[in-house]
């Protein structure tokens, strides 16, 4: 008994622990400008919820800066799917030589920073005419730009019985049709999770958009959120209140999402 | 309504017609963008048909890399923004235009118009390459209130080394008598630009006349050490605040808790201006042999790649002009470089503290730029380490330090004056290694499978074949081209400010390179450190978490939902949180600590402490390694703990002896991904520490990204980040390796 | 419908030889087990025919094709799977319509047939369930369905029931003869079951570690084994199996001692059906001798009575009212035509 009250203490610590950030966040978006760092209670005492207000003005066109960022990641999501549960599936069920080479190859896209792969990336989207569009931002996700994703699918596609894919090509099914016939839907939990983290990733995405994009018309929202940070002067309330708009989407399909997402990374995990 | 703008256009001529500049300046946030795109739009009825575009620089974060890409892309950039210690190594990297005459032949163009700070952007032919935006000289801040109550004057013009000595040691105090000091002479400052004025002033310099060689282990250099080591640790007179470049003051002077902050620039004022507390003030900094202070400073420029320099020039010597001028100052930017405006109420505005805002302009005669090198930043960053580690770290002596700061400029100069010298390679050389590399390693993979036995149906390759397309399309392109071309400039030397045509042939420099170079070294024993803390350390809490809160009720999942939390903010936004709770004096943590009677340790200041605050930071973000191992847990067998339970064993020996072999795969696959991303930390430290103080928390990526992104040295970041993929890759095959005598699969999968 | 042949079929898998040079014909129409333990290579016999495993070398026919480089579907065979491998998303219904849809069978007569199928397998009422929400035997029905609906040559079943409780499974080993009877559709059925085997072959075929051991009528195997792995595996309660040496004309195992078939100096295993283990027989039996019971199983309709044979022990399946206790020393006959005699080491059989 003293044990589960004292689990149940850490974990109300730990609890309170993890969500300093977003107290912290939420405090400073509503102190009044200049006064967010200097004294963490003049959010509290004196609110300023215009600051959302302001913040989004000055960040401009709000609406259109969402419009990208959403396109961005919705092509995103569905190429890294299709993608990366095609790769894994061929990668778990089809037999052919040189797979082990080729998922070694997967698994080596993992270790090398993408700083320096990212230069000799920009020039072929600039000989290839897509600067400032939002190829260069979709095309490596598209194209399975996470190997990691890949590693799951594969994952999830061994977990299954093998037999659902022979009874399907006994009965006539290709590869391509058990893949989309069979496989995928069976996939849903881990589609989910993939969309899930590929949400994440793209719609937090700074230095991407940041390298690529130059006309206004093509701006997202991180883009806009930089603005706030400027060489010598920052303005933090504006800078955090805009941060807790963009970021309200994020915590959004996190929550709504959360049970799927369980199941996803349950299968994936619990076998190799 | 299309054709009579047409027709209006033909109808006066248009003359630049189809004609198109393209201008990223840093100041496209939002307090002066109305005013930019004003003028932007006035610039284009001057010059009927033009199209000005004023692009996005991604605010101070990405203003460096963007501009870079779009050089290093040949991509039409007409005017930029460059910090002057930038100037150096644009120019002489063929990277900007000559400006000169075209500014010159501009109507009304006159040097006079301009603070004395031209100088900044002046070659070494004396042609103009830029103009000037805003700039600052380095300044003391002052607490007046503070001085009063100790008796003391504000300073003024003359003052000097022992005034400031002296006024610090009756303004340090211990005032609540508990034994540490709370209030400090000075807060003082640390990097090299704001150290350098030290120098200056006790007759010392930086480099020589020619720029060849360091002058740091010179007497008078050693002595501006020795007086800061003084300040800081001999008579504990100075405190460690701001002490790392573009990071901000944790507001020791904010808090009215020292008398002198500085050297440092004029952006502090436009944060002290909710200052309410007290009265405060600027001053020059005080003297020794001379008055001497230093200068930042940025400004416009035509890069190579702009398609029409003339117009660009044109449009440079409008933004320097008064029409944005007077906004820059207003918005509180910094000195403005047009003469008129920073004379004007614009800046000098005598309603806004300080009062003695004149000193920015009145120090100017005294104040200078460092030196205008080809690699400033190289030199800073070499310098750095070794400063803080003699200044912050109090970890080796002054005398010492000078000569292995001086030694290492050496050295560094002699190399790039012998990376000058290097062949060129063809301008097809890199689209060569590229084309190479998706060849050679597609037939490597042919041949490979022409040795495997055909145990399989051809229609079955082929249609796995045609399922990995979009897949291998990707990794060919965007993953082994890349890599390829990243291991070919692995030997070679190339800055990133030039195009691929000017690759030079290094042969194996860049690999030799890293058997001396100490900041590898650290960065190695930083980033290991941090992964074989942080790993264990996160999967402990994560295993504990998910422990915890396996149970489905409503507690388990709200708790579960906070966990997750952090994993979802980005990056910035974390260590911008944690530079506000680990700041050593005013920071949550260290105030809860000081409640239970421990007093905190320095965090992120302390070259002890700095892995350590980053292994905590990085536990707040197990959320994800957390899922995964709820996941897990949930999917066990109950069976087999419900054996256990009636077998007798407890909850310790069950979790131990039934839960965790269970998880073996699960714990190798966080471990292998904990690995990989502890490793490759980056934004973090990018943010919080830069690397400071000393070389403690350079971690190889960040050491990396500032080798080729800033010190312009690709071809060595380029090894470096082999370096890593060769670590990663080696832990990951030996933890694979090894994991088969603790990963106990409960099944074979038909694979 | 057609003929199945397997020629000198190998199947490796890595290192490991799972099926060596095997051969099999099935004739048009017939009903042919495959017998065996577990891991003997059953599956990847069934697997090979489909077309699911390519072996390294050996030929497979079906009618007068050779199939070897045949897509599993251009075969015209169905399977049934031991664990069902029903599509677990979609209903009864679409699971049974999908390898019509794979044939763009026209929606009507696809109804149509989907009806009819379920109709014979009284699966009518369960056509909009998934399989989550079916049970053992439904699931094994919808399987039969789902290979049945096609019509094709060749059917494969891998072990269908051996999910089921023991009822079921007499009911659906009951059903699935019938289905044969009224189709007459080529099958090769697996099981690891040898009472399965013998009621429902035509024919059985007896696999042990990738070898066939013997094919032939269920009866002729139980009657004359081929060897010793067919005399132990076939029947229940398993033969009784003596390893011992014959010399001089005698075979010698424990206290028993009797004519050997062979003068040579030999060792021979031989064989006894339990039920052919007589007690206090009044009839004059070619051998008998007294031995001691070490253990006594009563079953109900048969009792099973084991009894010390020197370091062996000699089985004996008596009527279900014999009263035998353990620790009792009984006389015990046997007669010399029910003897069966291996070689101990092929495992042959003698005569
Ligand atoms: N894909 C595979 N890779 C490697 N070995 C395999 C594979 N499939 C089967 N085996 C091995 O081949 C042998 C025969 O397997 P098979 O599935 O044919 O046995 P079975 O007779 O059907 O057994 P059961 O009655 O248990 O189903 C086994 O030892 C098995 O481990
Ligand atoms: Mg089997």
């Amino acid at each position: 008994m003293s044990a589960r009250l004292f689990n149940r203490s850490a974990l109300a610590v730990a609890a309170v622990l993890f969500a300093l950030p977003f107290a912290f966040l939420l405090v400073v978006s509503l102190a009044p400008e200049g006064r967010g760092l200097e004294d963490l209670s003049a959010g509290l005492v004196e609110p300023h919820p215009e600051n959302y207000r302001l913040a989004l003005e000055k960040m401009g066109g709000f609406g259109r800066l969402f419009a990208n960022t959403l396109f961005v990641t919705v092509a995103s999501i569905v190429g890294q799917c299709v993608t990366c549960s095609l790769a894994g599936y061929a990668f778990a069920r089809i037999p052919f030589r040189g797979r082990d080479l080729l998922f070694a190859c997967v698994l080596a896209t993992m270790m090398l920073p993408e700083q320096v792969t990212a230069i000799p990336r920009f020039l072929l989207f600039r000989e290839a005419g897509l600067v400032d569009t939002f190829g260069p931002l979709i095309l490596p996700t598209v194209l399975g730009g996470a190997p990691f994703f890949v590693f799951l699918f594969r994952q999830y596609f061994l977990s299954l019985p093998i037999e659902l894919d022979e009874a399907a090509r006994l009965d006539g099914a290709g590869h391509l049709r058990i893949y989309w016939s069979i496989a995928l839907p069976l996939a849903r939990p881990m589609l989910a999770t993939v969309a899930i983290f590929t949400f994440l990733g793209t719609w937090n995405d700074f230095w991407t958009p940041l390298i690529y994009l130059f006309s206004d018309e093509n701006r997202t929202l991180t883009l806009a959120l930089a603005g706030f940070q400027r060489s010598f002067n920052v303005a933090v309330e504006f800078m955090l209140a805009a941060s807790a708009v963009v970021l309200a989407p994020c915590v959004l399909v996190y929550f709504v999402a959360q049970k799927v997402f369980l199941r996803g990374v349950r299968v994936a995990a619990s076998k190799h | 309504m299309w054709t009579l703008a047409a027709l209006a256009a033909l109808g006066s001529g248009a003359p630049y017609e189809g004609r198109t500049l393209v201008v990223m300046v840093d100041e496209k946030s939002f307090e002066s963008w109305d005013v930019l795109q004003a003028i932007a739009r006035d610039f284009e009825l001057a010059h009927p048909g033009l199209d000005v575009r004023v692009i996005d620089q991604g605010g101070a974060v990405g203003q460096q890399d963007k501009s870079r890409f779009m050089l290093t892309g040949d991509l039409q950039l007409d005017v930029t923004r460059i910090d002057v210690t930038e100037f150096g190594a644009f120019q002489r990297e063929g990277a900007l235009v000559d400006i000169d005459a075209a500014l010159r032949a501009l109507p009304g163009f006159d040097e006079a118009n301009y603070l004395d700070v031209l100088d900044g952007f002046r070659a070494a032919d004396g042609h103009l390459y830029g103009l000037p935006s805003t700039f600052t000289p380095y300044v003391m801040y002052s607490n007046r209130d503070l001085l009063e109550r100790a008796g003391l004057a504000p300073p003024t013009a003359g003052w000097t080394w022992d005034d400031l000595l002296d006024a610090c040691r009756k303004t340090t105090v211990d005032t609540d008598g508990d034994g540490a000091i709370d209030q400090w002479g000075i807060s003082l400052t640390q990097w090299l630009q704001a150290v350098v004025p030290w120098i200056w002033q006790n007759g010392g310099d930086v480099l020589d006349e020619t720029l060849t060689r360091s002058r740091l282990a010179e007497p008078e250099a050693r002595e501006a050490f020795r007086f800061l080591r003084k300040l800081l640790h001999e008579e504990k007179l100075a405190s460690f605040d701001a002490t790392f470049e573009n990071q901000y003051s944790q507001g020791l002077f904010q808090a009215g808790r020292c008398a002198f902050y500085g050297p440092v620039g004029y952006w502090e004022t436009y944060r002290f201006k909710y200052i309410t507390g007290f009265r405060w003030d600027v001053a020059p900094l005080p003297r020794k042999l001379h008055a001497a202070t230093a200068i930042a400073m940025t400004g416009y420029v035509v890069p190579r790649t702009s398609r029409d320099p003339a117009l660009a020039a044109e449009f440079v010597a409008k933004l320097a002009g008064p029409e944005y001028q007077y906004t820059l100052a207003e918005i509180g930017n910094g000195v403005p470089g047009w003469k008129a405006a920073a004379l004007s109420t614009s800046f000098l505005n005598p309603t806004r503290a300080p009062e003695s805002e004149r000193v920015f302009l009145d120090v100017l005669g005294e104040a200078r730029f460092m030196p205008s090198l080809a690699n400033w930043r190289k030199i800073e960053a070499l310098c750095q380490a070794e400063l803080q580690g003699a200044l912050l770290l109090e970890r080796y002596d002054v005398d010492l330090a000078a000569a292995r700061m001086a030694a290492k400029t050496d050295a560094f100069l002699a190399s790039e004056e012998r990376r000058a010298a290097k062949p060129l390679l063809p301008s097809f050389a890199m689209e060569a290694v590229f084309a190479l590399a998706l060849i050679a390693s597609v037939a490597a993979w042919l041949a490979h499978r022409a040795r495997a036995p055909a145990r399989v149906y051809a229609r079955d390759e082929r249609s796995a074949l045609a399922l990995l397309a979009p897949w291998a399309v990707g990794f060919l392109l965007f993953f082994l081209g890349p890599a390829a071309v990243s291991l070919a400039l692995s030997f070679c030397a190339w800055s990133p400010l030039q195009s691929f045509d000017s690759v030079r042939w290094a042969g194996g420099e860049n690999w030799a390179r890293l058997a001396t170079d100490d900041a590898f070294h650290a960065s190695l024993v930083a980033t290991t450190t941090y992964a074989f803390a942080s790993v264990p350390l996160g999967l402990g809490l994560a295993l504990w978490l998910a422990w915890l809160l396996r149970a489905e009720s409503t507690f388990a999942v709200f708790v579960r939902t906070l966990v997750y939390l952090p994993a979802i903010l980005s990056p910035v936004i974390v260590a911008a949180t944690w530079r506000f709770l680990l700041d050593p004096d005013r920071g949550l943590v260290n105030q809860w600590l000081a409640v239970v009677g421990i007093e905190g340790p320095a965090w992120t200041r302390s070259g002890a402490w700095v892995i350590p605050s980053y292994v905590l930071m990085s536990l707040w973000g197990v959320g994800a390694q957390m899922l995964v191992f709820l996941a897990a847990l949930q999917a066990l067998d109950p069976t087999l703990e419900e054996a256990a339970r009636v077998d007798g064993a407890g909850p310790w020996a069950r979790f131990r002896h039934v839960v965790l072999p269970q998880l073996g795969p699960v714990l190798l696959f966080n471990l292998v991904l904990g690995l990989v991303g502890a490793f490759q930390i980056f934004a973090q430290a990018y943010v919080l520490t830069n690397g400071g103080p000393g070389d403690a928390s350079r971690f190889l990526v960040l050491y990396l990204y500032e080798t080729g992104f800033r010190h312009l040295d690709m071809g060595y970041a380029s090894t470096l980040a082999w370096v890593l993929f060769a670590i990663l890759g080696a832990l990951c095959a030996v933890l694979v390796s090894t994991s088969k005598n603790w990963v106990h699969y409960a099944a074979r999968s038909r694979g | 419908m057609a003929a199945l042949d397997l020629r000198n079929v190998t199947v490796r898998f890595g290192e490991h030889t799972v099926l060596r040079d095997v051969s099999l014909s099935v004739a048009d129409g017939e009903f042919v087990v495959l017998v065996g333990p577990s891991g003997c290579g059953k599956s990847t016999l069934l697997r090979v025919v489909a077309g699911l495993v390519r072996p390294a070398s050996g030929e497979v026919r079906i009618g007068e094709r050779r199939v070897d480089a045949l897509e599993p579907a251009e075969r015209d065979l169905a399977m049934v799977f031991q664990n069902y491998a029903l599509y677990p998303h979609k209903t009864v219904a679409q699971n049974l319509a999908f390898p019509l849809e794979l044939r763009r069978v026209p929606r009507a007569e696809l109804e149509r047939r989907v009806r009819e199928t379920a109709e014979t397998l009284g699966l009518s009422d369960l056509l909009e369930r998934k399989p989550g929400a079916l049970s053992g035997g439904q699931m094994q029905r919808v399987a039969l369905g789902r290979a049945l609906i096609r019509d094709p040559k060749l059917f494969l079943f891998d072990e269908p029931l051996s999910n089921l409780d023991a009822k079921l499974r007499h009911e659906m080993r009951a059903e699935i003869a019938r289905l044969h009877q009224r189709t007459r559709v080529t099958s090769l059925y697996v099981t690891h079951d040898q009472s399965e085997a013998l009621t429902l072959g035509g024919r059985i075929a007896v696999l042990d570690r990738g070898r066939f051991e013997q094919v032939g009528a269920p009866l002729a195997v139980f009657a004359r084994p081929a060897t010793r792995f067919v005399a132990g595996f076939i029947g229940s309660p398993a033969m009784n199996l003596l390893p011992g040496r014959a010399r001089g004309g005698r075979f010698e195992v424990g206290e028993l001692s009797l004519a050997a078939p062979t003068d040579a100096t030999r060792e021979l295993v031989l064989g006894v059906r339990p039920h052919e283990v007589a007690l206090d027989a009044a009839d004059a039996r070619d051998v008998s001798l007294e031995l001691d019971v070490t253990f006594v199983e009563a079953l109900g309709t048969q009792t099973l009575v084991s009894f010390r044979l020197g370091e062996h022990e000699l089985r004996a399946s008596l009527d279900g009212d014999a009263r035998v206790r353990i620790g009792e020393r009984k006389r015990v006959s046997l007669s010399r035509s029910s003897l069966h005699w291996f070689d101990q080491g092929t495992g042959l059989r003698l005569d």
